[in-house]
């Protein structure tokens, strides 16, 4: 007997991928406008019926608005739909965006390691990008959104 | 891992083409992409001004979309898997829109325009067409619209004579994302592509127009599942079909059937002409790897090639370094111990067609170390105590059969194999092996067996002294038959032989590890533990790879004697670089050129027993790996990581 099993993806999704943009986000990224992004996404492509049988375990558990990291919760009998859909989300409200998985990981514990890791690069890369006047307070919410990933359970 | 993106629009009408194909090319690099191709489509008849015309982006017009280019691309690339300093290849690619027959004409062998694109693809649009682009056409890949009602009906025949030709078939995914109403009627076609094709011959390309189409490696992959085929086979859809195709079109452009290449003779400027990105690409970047512009094939050779400089780094550097190596003695015994190192001797023997018989005695090279005091050994092994004496020593005897000496390299690695061999327990090993030999040895080889030679005489006088002194002990002779059914198979024989004595036992561990490889040589390093423990036994690796069975051990039991070995575990000894004289013999003798017979010969007075074991799986694992392996895959990097490692 196998029990039941999660599959969790840290995907990054790209804003800009046009690099028509300034640094200005044109929008900002929460669980919830993610969430249903991909709800909508799966309803289009799999209908009520994927769309339901993918819902008990999905679940957009963390997101950062800075590095545009998310780590997105499915189960590992459905985990393929809801990446293809992932795949497939065009938008975000209006703005195009396109979504990329970096990790796959079966439990939240490897997730947590490599959505550190991948945090750390891409925080790296911001700071790249947007020189050195990063304010004191983007640091102190980066700060507390890897203590956030560090927190996560289940 | 590669993943490429072999269709990236081009379109020469319109202005805003260049930006797009710039961002196009910039996002496929983030992504982690290490080449696309840029596809220029044709319709009606082919003519002159159809000639390849495409600017290849250059590097800076990139950086200047994206600064931070590098970052963002290492970032994707470590997370995929794709080596750093690869380069990202741009290819230029050719689709003919064909509706009849005629126009299909066009793709011939001998036409010269196609000659001007990297890659050749068709788009059927007719059945007659598409039977014809199966079943002669030359092109590379058939390019299948899928997203409309497709004009002709798939057959299995025909699609099975294009697998068996090697064309490949392409799916382009952009539609996928981009329209609802294609995507319905692109998977109900391409499903049933995929299923006749069942993965092999298909690639995956994006034919993004524009940058929101663009997805990484592992998504289109996944997106794949919606057409029916697994992750596996999505992702050598997306990576190792495309390097295929790539090598082989490249192949038949740049090679005069497909063996001989031909080049410019003033190769550098006119190849940079030719590739103005690489240039620029390559002078640039951490990304490249700053050989130029590296073909697929040329990309292959230098894996090998750098694998072996590996190699042979190894063989001369740990030479020098073997004394320092990790030479501990336990301190079990307190009596006069001598810590032999027993080398273990890899071969590689490069086979001739024919057969030679090789005796070869050996001894079973005790490094004598003088810390114990042991009078006759510390004469030999000078002022050092961790001098070990060389052990390779090859004394040649030749069997009555062996006449004839031929080329034949055989690289003997030494590893450092702690033994406490006790000092009035002379060992003396006769091995006789008979192997194959190739006639083709590679340069390195032969390098090395210069060196070798020059190396072998002094060790040659020493160990005969050895064995003069020694009073003879006797032989455990152990025919060890094995046949080499896969060019590359590996044997390691182990054998240890101990002196007899009860009372002080002492063991000698000779590693013997055989490598026979037909084509390049790549040294297995064997990774060789000896037990702490003290064990009667005598221990034959057996590595067989590739589940052949390579060995048959028929121990002749010659007089069997007590053998008391020990074997004694350092585990300092693991991580001992491996030592390794690398000798040469040149002898040809006659033999089954299957078959190596390994004899070793050893005396002990005493008890005997032979125990075979396997010891130590874990670490003779890599060799397994990389023998099996092919020069392409990761292989040689692995590899040389191990032989630091090691």
């Amino acid at each position: 007997m196998v029990g039941f099993k999660n599959r969790y993806m840290v995907v990054e999704v790209n804003l800009n991928p046009n690099r028509d943009l300034g640094t200005d986000d044109p929008i900002i990224i929460t669980p919830y406008n993610i969430t249903k992004a991909i709800k909508d996404n799966i309803l289009v492509n799999f209908g009520e019926c994927g769309l339901a049988s993918s819902a008990g375990s999905f679940q957009v558990k963390y997101v950062n608005h800075i590095t545009k990291l998310c780590i997105i919760r499915a189960s590992r009998e459905a985990y393929q739909k809801v990446w293809s859909a992932i795949t497939m989300v065009r938008s975000i409200g209006n703005v195009p965006v396109v979504i990329n998985l970096l990790d796959l990981s079966g439990s939240i514990r490897a997730c947590k390691n490599a959505a550190l890791k991948c945090e750390e690069s891409k925080f790296e890369q911001q700071k790249l990008v947007v020189g050195a006047s990063l304010s004191a307070d983007v640091s102190k919410q980066m700060q507390d959104s890897l203590e956030k990933i560090k927190m996560l359970e289940h | 891992m590669v993943f490429f993106d072999l269709n990236i629009p081009y379109s020469e009408a319109s202005p805003s083409d260049k930006a797009t194909r710039i961002k196009l090319a910039t996002m496929a690099m983030e992504l982690g992409y290490s080449g696309v191709a840029y596809n220029r489509t044709i319709k009606g008849i082919m003519s002159d001004r159809d000639r390849c015309s495409i600017p290849l982006p250059t590097l800076s017009s990139l950086l200047k979309l994206s600064p931070s280019l590098s970052s963002s691309v290492y970032f994707h690339r470590d997370l995929l898997g794709v080596p750093r300093a690869s380069p990202f290849r741009q290819y230029k690619r050719l689709t003919v829109c064909a509706d009849s027959p005629s126009h299909a004409q066009a793709l011939n062998s001998g036409n010269p325009i196609l000659k001007t694109y990297d890659l050749v693809s068709v788009r059927p649009l007719s059945q007659s067409v598409f039977d014809q682009a199966c079943e002669k056409l030359e092109v590379d890949i058939i390019a299948i619209d899928f997203s409309e009602k497709l004009p002709f009906r798939l057959k299995l025949p025909m699609v099975k004579a294009a697998i068996q030709r090697g064309v490949y078939f392409e799916i382009t995914y952009s539609n996928l994302i981009a329209d609802v109403q294609a995507r319905r009627q692109m998977i109900a076609n391409a499903k049933l592509l995929v299923d006749w094709t069942r993965g092999k011959n298909l690639i995956l390309s994006s034919a993004a127009l524009t940058v929101y189409e663009l997805r990484g490696p592992y998504d289109v992959a996944n997106l794949s599942f919606l057409l029916g085929l697994s992750l596996e086979r999505a992702k050598a859809a997306v990576s190792k079909n495309c390097r295929t195709l790539i090598t082989k079109a490249l192949r038949k452009k740049q090679f005069h059937k497909e063996a001989i290449k031909v080049e410019m003779i003033s190769s550098g400027e006119r190849v940079e002409s030719d590739k103005p990105w690489s240039s620029d690409l390559f002078k640039w970047d951490p990304i490249s790897s700053g050989e130029g512009d590296l073909l697929l094939e040329d990309l292959a050779k230098s894996f090998t090639a750098s694998s072996d400089n590996a190699k042979a780094i190894d063989f001369t550097s740990i030479i020098g370094s073997l004394p320092s190596h990790g030479f501990q003695v336990n301190d079990l015994i307190s009596g006069a111990e001598v810590a032999s190192k027993s080398r273990d001797n890899s071969k590689t023997v490069n086979f001739v067609d024919k057969a030679t018989a090789l005796p070869v005695s050996r001894d079973g090279g005790l490094e004598q170390h003088s810390r114990l005091d042991i009078p006759k050994r510390v004469s030999e092994a000078p002022s050092k105590q961790e001098i070990f004496g060389n052990r390779n020593c090859q004394v040649l005897y030749s069997s009555g059969d062996t006449t004839k000496v031929l080329s034949d390299a055989v690289e003997i690695r030494g590893f450092p194999a702690t033994i406490k061999a006790e000092t009035s327990g002379p060992s003396q090993s006769t091995l006789n092996f008979i192997r194959t030999q190739t006639h083709d040895l590679q340069a390195q080889n032969c390098v090395n067996n210069s060196r070798l030679h020059v190396n072998l005489p002094n060790k040659n006088v020493i160990d005969n002294s050895d064995v003069v002194l020694d009073s003879a002990r006797h032989v455990d002779s152990k025919e060890v038959t094995f046949t080499p059914s896969e060019v590359r198979d590996l044997h390691a024989v182990n054998e240890e032989y101990n002196l007899s004595s009860n009372l002080a036992p002492e063991a000698i561990g000779d590693l013997m590890d055989e490598d026979f490889t037909k084509q390049e040589a790549t040294l297995p390093l064997n990774n060789f533990v000896l037990h702490e423990k003290f064990m009667e036994k005598e221990q034959l690796e057996e590595p067989g790879h590739d589940g052949l069975d390579p060995l048959v051990l028929t121990g002749q039991a010659s007089s069997q004697e007590s053998n008391a070995i020990r074997v004694e575990d350092n585990p300092s000894v693991a991580k001992c670089e491996p030592a390794d004289g690398t000798t040469e013999d040149q002898k040809h003798g006659k033999t089954d050129a299957e078959y190596n017979h390994l004899k070793l010969a050893q005396s002990t007075p005493g008890k005997s027993k032979a125990k075979r074991r396997i010891p130590h799986q874990a670490l003779l694992l890599p060799l397994k790996r990389r023998l099996g392996s092919s020069p392409f895959k990761k292989q040689p990097r692995k590899s040389k990581r191990k032989t630091k490692l090691v």
